[in-house]
C-alpha cells in the first residue's frame, strides 16, 4: 500500500472514530442541553474593543441595548483603541444610553479589552467583537451556568450574519460545526477557545490570573487554555446567538484564519502541559486531534495539488505547442476520472462521513434554532473546504516555522 | 431546580468509551471496506462481459473481412471497434487506479483486453496490406510499476495528443508486465523488453526511449 492510501485510510478511520465518539458524546448528554436557567442576575460588563468599524459600530450597540437582562445589571464598555474612522463619534451617540465610552491610542485589541477590565464593574464580563451582534435572550442564557463556580467561562453559539458570497456560505456550515463541536466539547470539558464574539467570563478569573495578554494573536486562545490549565471549566450555551460577519473575500479569509491558527500554535506551544492525560479529555484526545487532523489534510491536499500540479505544468513545459490538445484531453477524462471515484473501495466510507458531517449540522441546526437552509452551503463547504482548510493552515505553519510576525 | 452536575468530572476519561468507540469504528470501517471491494467485483464482472460481447464483435469483423466480396475493406466495423477498446481501456484504467495493478480481477480483465488488442492489430494489418490503406499502426510498450518506466505516462499522454491531431492511425497500448502466450509472442517478435521502455513500434519499425510528440510526427510522416 503506498504511504499516501495509508494516510488516506487512517484520515477515514480518524474521522470515522472522532465522528462516533461526538454524536455518543451529545445524546449521552442530552439532557444538560438546555440552559440552566439564572436565578439571580449578577451585574455583567460588556466590552466593545473597535478598531475602524464605524460602518456596524452602531448595529453592535443596538444589539447589546436590546438585549433582555435588568437594564441595571447590565454595564456596556465601549473602547476605542485608536479608529482612524468615525468609529469613536458614532460610538459617543450612545453615551446617552448609559454606554461608558473610552478612548486609546491604538495598541491592539487584547490592551483594549484590558482597559475595559479595569473599568468594568460587573462579577461577569464579557467581551464582544465590534462586528458582531448579540441576539436577545444571549446574556439571560449564558448567566445561569456561572451558578456554579466551578464555571469560569461560557461560550455562545456563533454564527454568520447575512452571508451573501460563496465563501461566506461556507463559513455558515464550518460555523454550525462549530456549534455542534463546542457543545460537544463542553460535555467532554475540552473547550479550548472562547470565542471573542461574547464570552462571558468570571472576572475574578482575571483578578486572580491577570487580564488579556497583550501581543497574542488570538487572545481569546490563551484565556482559554489558561483556563484549562487551571482546571476550571468552560461551558457553552447552544441558545445564545452571536451573529458574526465572515470574511466575504478568499483573502480576507486566508488573512483572518492565518492569524487564528498562528494563534493557535503559538498558544497551544505555550501550554505544552495540557498535552496530557492528566487534562482528561483535552489533552487525551481533542487537542492531540486537532494537531492530527491538521497534519492529514494537509498531507492528502498537498499530495493531490503537488499531482495536479505537476501535470499540468509537465505539459507546460514540454511541448508547450501541444498544451491546448492535452488540456482537451485532460478535460474530455475528466468525466471518467470522477468516475474512478465512483468505483474507488473507500466510496461507502466516504458516504458515511459525509453522513456524520450532516448529522452534526442537523443537530447543531436542530438544537440550536437555526432557520437557514443548510444545503447549498453544506455542498459549498464539501466541495472547497479540504483546500481553504489546507491552505490557511499551511500559511499558519509556515508562518510559524520561520517565525514571521503576523499582523492584525 | 437545576441538576447539580458535577462540571469537572467530565474532563475525566472514560477508557472504556473510548474503547467501545474505537471497536464500533472498526467494524463500521471494515464494513465499508468489505461493500467497497464488493462495487468493485461487480464492476470487474460486468466489464468481463462487455469484452465477452467485444471477443464476437471482433471475430465477426475478421469473417466480415474473410468472407465479404463487396466491400471488404470497409473500415467501419474496425473504427467502430477501436473505440470500443478505447472505452475498455478506460475503464480499466479506473480499475487499476482504484484496486491497484495487482488485483487478480484487473490482471484478468488487463490479459484479456490485451488480446483483444492484439486481434484488432491483426486484422487491421490485413486490412491495410490487402486494400491498400493508409493508416498507420503503433504499439506502444509501457510499464505502470512505478521506478521502472519514468516517462511512460507522459509518453503515453504524447500517443494520445497525436491521435487526437490525426485520425489515420490505430494505436495499441501495452503493459510490459502482462503475461499471457499471444503477448509473449508480440514482445518477442519485436523483441521488446523491460528495460528499453517506453518502447514505439510504428508501422514495423521499432523505436525506443522516449520521444516528443515532433519526433513522433516526423516519423510517421517519414514513412
Amino acid at each position: 500500500m503506498a504511504f499516501i492510501d495509508f494516510i488516506l485510510y487512517f484520515a477515514i478511520f480518524f474521522g470515522l472514530f472522532t465522528g462516533i465518539f461526538f454524536i455518543l458524546t451529545f445524546f449521552e448528554n442530552k439532557k444538560y442541553i438546555a440552559d440552566p436557567k439564572a436565578s439571580k442576575f449578577p451585574k455583567v460588563s460588556i466590552i466593545v474593543p473597535a478598531y475602524n468599524e464605524e460602518k456596524t459600530i452602531k448595529k453592535t450597540l443596538n444589539s447589546l441595548l436590546n438585549v433582555n437582562y435588568p437594564k441595571d445589571k447590565l454595564d456596556i464598555i465601549f473602547v476605542d483603541d485608536g479608529s482612524k474612522d468615525n468609529t469613536l463619534e458614532k460610538a459617543k451617540e450612545y453615551e446617552k444610553f448609559g454606554v461608558r465610552i473610552f478612548h486609546k491610542e491604538n495598541g491592539g485589541k487584547a490592551s483594549a479589552l484590558n482597559l475595559g477590565l479595569e473599568k468594568a464593574k460587573g462579577e461577569l464580563v464579557a467581551a464582544l467583537d465590534a462586528d458582531s451582534f448579540v441576539s436577545k435572550n444571549s446574556v439571560m442564557n449564558m448567566v445561569g451556568y456561572f451558578e456554579d463556580s466551578e464555571v469560569m467561562a461560557v461560550t455562545p453559539t456563533l454564527k454568520i450574519y447575512n452571508p451573501k458570497t460563496l465563501w461566506q456560505k461556507i463559513q455558515v456550515t464550518e460555523y454550525l460545526f462549530g456549534v455542534f463541536l463546542r457543545k460537544v466539547f463542553s460535555f467532554m470539558g475540552s473547550l479550548h477557545v472562547t470565542p471573542g464574539p461574547l464570552t462571558i467570563y468570571r472576572k475574578s478569573f482575571f483578578d486572580k490570573y491577570g487580564n488579556y495578554d497583550e501581543g497574542n494573536l488570538t487572545e481569546d486562545i490563551e484565556v482559554a487554555l489558561r483556563i484549562q490549565s487551571k482546571g476550571y471549566v468552560i461551558e457553552n450555551s447552544m441558545n445564545a446567538d452571536v451573529y458574526t460577519l465572515g470574511p466575504p473575500t478568499f483573502k480576507k479569509l486566508i488573512r483572518q484564519r492565518r492569524r487564528w491558527y498562528r494563534g493557535f500554535l503559538d498558544n497551544v506551544f505555550a501550554y505544552p502541559e495540557l498535552f496530557n492525560p492528566k487534562h482528561g479529555n483535552l489533552g487525551l484526545f481533542i487537542l492531540p486531534a486537532a494537531f492530527i487532523s491538521v497534519i492529514v489534510v494537509f498531507a492528502l491536499v498537498s499530495y493531490w495539488a503537488y499531482n495536479f500540479l505537476s501535470n499540468v505544468f509537465l505539459h507546460l513545459i514540454t511541448e508547450p505547442e501541444f498544451f491546448l490538445i492535452k488540456l482537451n484531453l485532460f478535460i474530455t477524462n475528466i468525466p471518467s476520472t470522477l468516475l474512478t471515484y465512483t468505483i474507488k473501495p473507500l466510496i461507502p466510507l466516504s458516504v458515511i462521513l459525509t453522513l456524520i458531517g450532516l448529522t452534526y449540522l442537523l443537530l447543531a441546526k436542530v438544537y440550536s434554532n437555526e432557520k437557514q437552509s443548510i444545503k447549498i452551503p453544506y455542498i459549498s463547504y464539501l466541495i472547497f473546504y479540504g483546500v481553504l482548510f489546507a491552505s490557511w493552515w499551511s500559511v499558519a505553519i509556515f508562518s510559524k516555522i520561520f517565525n514571521m510576525k503576523i499582523k492584525w | 431546580m437545576v441538576e447539580k452536575l458535577d462540571r469537572k468530572k467530565r474532563k475525566k476519561v472514560v477508557l472504556t468509551k473510548y474503547i467501545v468507540v474505537f471497536l464500533a469504528s472498526a467494524f463500521i470501517f471494515t464494513l465499508g471496506i468489505i461493500l467497497g471491494q464488493q462495487i468493485g467485483h461487480m464492476k470487474t464482472a460486468s466489464l468481463n462481459k462487455v469484452m465477452e460481447d467485444m471477443k464476437t464483435d471482433i471475430a465477426s469483423a475478421e469473417l466480415h473481412y474473410i468472407l465479404s466480396t463487396e466491400n471488404p475493406c470497409d473500415l467501419t466495423g474496425l473504427n467502430e471497434l477501436a473505440s470500443e477498446l478505447d472505452k475498455m481501456s478506460n475503464q480499466i484504467w479506473e480499475l487499476e487506479k482504484a484496486y491497484g495493478k495487482n488485483n487478480e480481477d484487473v490482471l484478468r480483465l488487463a490479459n484479456y483486453y490485451s488480446t483483444l488488442q492484439i486481434r484488432h492489430w491483426i486484422l487491421a494489418k490485413d486490412i491495410s496490406n490487402e486494400c491498400d490503406e493508409k493508416y498507420s499502426l503503433i504499439l506502444f510498450f509501457y510499464s505502470n510499476i512505478e521506478g521502472e518506466c519514468k516517462r511512460c505516462e507522459e509518453q503515453g499522454d504524447n500517443i494520445a495528443v497525436l491521435r487526437e491531431k490525426d485520425e489515420g492511425m490505430y494505436t495499441y497500448a501495452f503493459n510490459i508486465n502482462l503475461n499471457n502466450l499471444a503477448f509473449n509472442t508480440l514482445k518477442s517478435r519485436y523483441n521488446v523488453s523491460k528495460t528499453e521502455i517506453p518502447v514505439i513500434i510504428i508501422n514495423d519499425k521499432k523505436y525506443t526511449g522516449f520521444k516528443t510528440i515532433k519526433k513522433l510526427q516526423e516519423i510517421i510522416y517519414e514513412e
